[in-house]
């Protein structure tokens, strides 16, 4: 049972943070249609950014480079992490939104997450290129009297508490005006223009705070697990966030916690805990590979759109329209032109 | 409001010596004409004769190459389309879709709220304070649903409708932006007869309200019926200008449509 309890919040701990990356994209691609091929990099950034606000600077003659080195207390690096992926985010706005139309668009992103990989991998000063980052102190590991077996549980705890403030907004935001708004673009970005909308900032909502979303997911990575390199962020990764997504429900949230459960969480992270066949080690890892890719199209077969769709939209207060609403006025003034 | 009253008013779009390339190939070519305010101008011509080319510069969504573009005073050439439609200049598409997945409902709400970004504080803390405002706004888009006679369809996806009603959620959706002035393109494209006649009241109840409006349109009999004055583009250029009856006398006219 000792096995069975560390093993189940550490996936316990994978599902969470996966949770955290897929509510992000969601705000992107779900709400708002943006395909951004490259969400991972701002997962890593996430990571990379606390790891070395967390970090020391890196002693001479360690063999270790990376920047920053601030040596900060948590939960300040994980806030520093999701800023800094959506400072970069805003950054790739500019870039993207400004002439490119969605399919191109997506193509560009690709381009980008390539340039960044090898970037990062092939520049060590910054965080250490492929070698990556490494010896991440888990934070708070010695309060409360925690040991090594109790802190996984711990880490659940903080995971759980970062996922609840990120549903909420999400799911604030997906009800409020804005994320009609954002719905309308993913619909049709032409008309929502011509509608008086200046889509190019909602984009970048959208992407900024998807993009925070990732830097959020990839700075707890990096508190659990102590370390980042460039093999925990290949595309591979965006694609299976991509499919958590898809199958579970494009623009819903409740779609995107079981998309998680069952793509990254127990096909990808769990089988990767399975031990090995001695006779052919290879043989989980490619059957994994299988299993999503005959998962994705299955779902994409029989529940085109998610296992729990998109809800169709609950009006808040559904009155019987009486008497003159001509004078009523909308926080910001509705109804007037300018 | 008749004819005689629209020519004597003053010109609330002023389009003067529009010219737009496509990778070198001119799709419109010094294209000049205004617009009475009030009034209904038909934009007619054969396919590929520049309509649609004119009525995506004019609303922005293509950049503006060569001419200028004034509305109500304003040189609008080169403004951002959200820009020009809050001057009150709405478009309509040829291809009309309504927001496919959004309910009829919230294609016009998600028009009608002006709040912006930074409404999006307010509603995380306080939501009740736009949902006071969320409710008085499905007031108003219920009303405008009801009298585009959609009400009962409140709750369906725009993907759901019918090709009319499509149109007519368009309509009622532009309406919601109070417009001083309609680009309609195409507006009885894929529509049945019955429904022609139904888009051919509405838009006149639309001009008795005073909206100006430009209508591109290929079934000349609806343009004979709604528009005071009519222009003819074709292969780019303005081939003739004037009513309708005058148009149709003029030989080139007839042969730019008969191709």
């Amino acid at each position: 049972m000792d096995v069975i309890g560390p093993y189940a919040a550490t996936l316990a701990v994978y599902f969470l943070i996966y949770i955290v990356l897929t509510l992000g994209l969601n705000i992107q691609f779900g709400y708002t249609g943006i395909l951004n091929f490259t969400y991972i990099l701002f997962m890593a950034l996430g990571a990379y950014i606390a790891g070395v606000t967390t970090l020391s600077p890196a002693a001479v003659g360690s063999g270790q480079e990376y920047i920053l080195g601030w040596n900060l207390p948590f939960p300040i690096p994980l806030l520093l992490g999701g800023l800094g992926a959506g400072a970069v985010g805003a950054l790739m706005g500019l870039v993207i939104f400004r002439r490119l139309r969605s399919d191109y668009l997506a193509v560009v992103t690709f381009a980008i997450g390539f340039i960044a990989y090898d970037f990062v991998g092939n520049f060590t000063p910054l965080f250490d290129g492929f070698q990556g980052i490494i010896g991440v102190p888990e934070p708070w590991s010695n309060a409360f009297g925690l040991n090594i077996d109790t802190y996984t549980y711990f880490f659940v705890g903080i995971c759980a508490v970062v996922v609840a403030i990120l549903w909420f907004i999400s799911t604030r935001l997906q009800r409020s005006p804005i994320g009609r708004t954002l719905r309308a673009i993913r619909e049709d970005s032409d008309q929502a223009e011509a509608l008086g909308k200046n889509t190019f900032k909602y984009k970048m909502f959208a992407l900024v705070l998807g993009c925070t979303y990732a830097g959020i997911g990839g700075a707890l990575t990096v508190e659990f697990t102590s370390a980042m390199n460039p093999s925990g962020w290949t595309s591979f990764e965006t694609f299976i966030i991509f499919a958590a997504l898809i199958v579970g429900g494009r623009g819903s949230n409740f779609g995107a916690v079981l998309g998680t459960l069952l793509f990254p969480t127990i096909l990808d992270e769990g089988t990767r805990l399975l031990p090995q066949l001695q006779n052919n080690p290879e043989l989980i890892a490619a059957l994994r590979n299988v299993a999503i890719g005959t998962g994705l199209l299955i779902a994409m077969y029989l529940r085109p759109e998610g296992l729990i769709p998109e809800a169709r939209h609950r009006i808040l207060r559904r009155r019987k329209i009486r008497g003159d609403t001509s004078q009523l006025v909308a926080p910001g003034g509705v109804g007037e032109h300018g | 409001m008749n004819t005689a009253d629209v020519a004597s008013s003053d010109v609330i779009l002023d389009v003067s010596g529009l010219a737009h390339s496509f990778d070198g190939v001119r799709a419109v070519d010094s294209v000049s004409f205004g617009v009475a305010r009030g009034s209904i101008l038909g934009v007619i011509g054969p396919n590929g004769a520049g309509k649609s080319t004119v009525i995506d510069v004019i609303s922005g969504m293509l950049r503006l190459q060569h001419g200028t573009v004034r509305f109500e005073g304003h040189d609008i050439g080169g403004w951002a389309p959200h820009r020009i439609a809050n001057r009150g200049l709405i478009r309509t598409f040829q291809v009309s879709t309504g927001f496919a997945r959004l309910t009829a409902l919230e294609n016009l709400l998600v028009v009608t709220q002006r709040d912006g970004l930074g409404g999006f504080a307010t509603w995380l803390f306080k939501p009740g304070a736009i949902g006071a405002w969320e409710a008085s706004a499905t007031d108003d888009a219920m009303a405008a649903l009801e009298e585009f006679g959609l009400a009962k369809q409140w709750r369906s996806y725009a993907e759901e409708l019918s090709g009319g009603q499509k149109r007519l959620l368009e309509l009622a959706r532009a309406m919601m932006l109070h417009p001083t002035c309609l680009l309609l393109d195409e507006p009885t494209a894929g529509v049945s007869p019955v429904v022609i006649e139904e888009l051919i009241e509405r838009i006149k109840s639309l001009r008795e309200r005073g909206i100006t409006i430009v209508i591109v349109e290929h079934n000349l009999d609806v343009v004979e019926r709604l528009c005071d004055d009519v222009v003819v583009l074709a292969e780019g250029r303005v081939l003739a200008r004037g009513g309708m009856a005058q148009v149709r006398q003029i030989r080139e006219v007839v042969d730019a449509y008969l191709g």
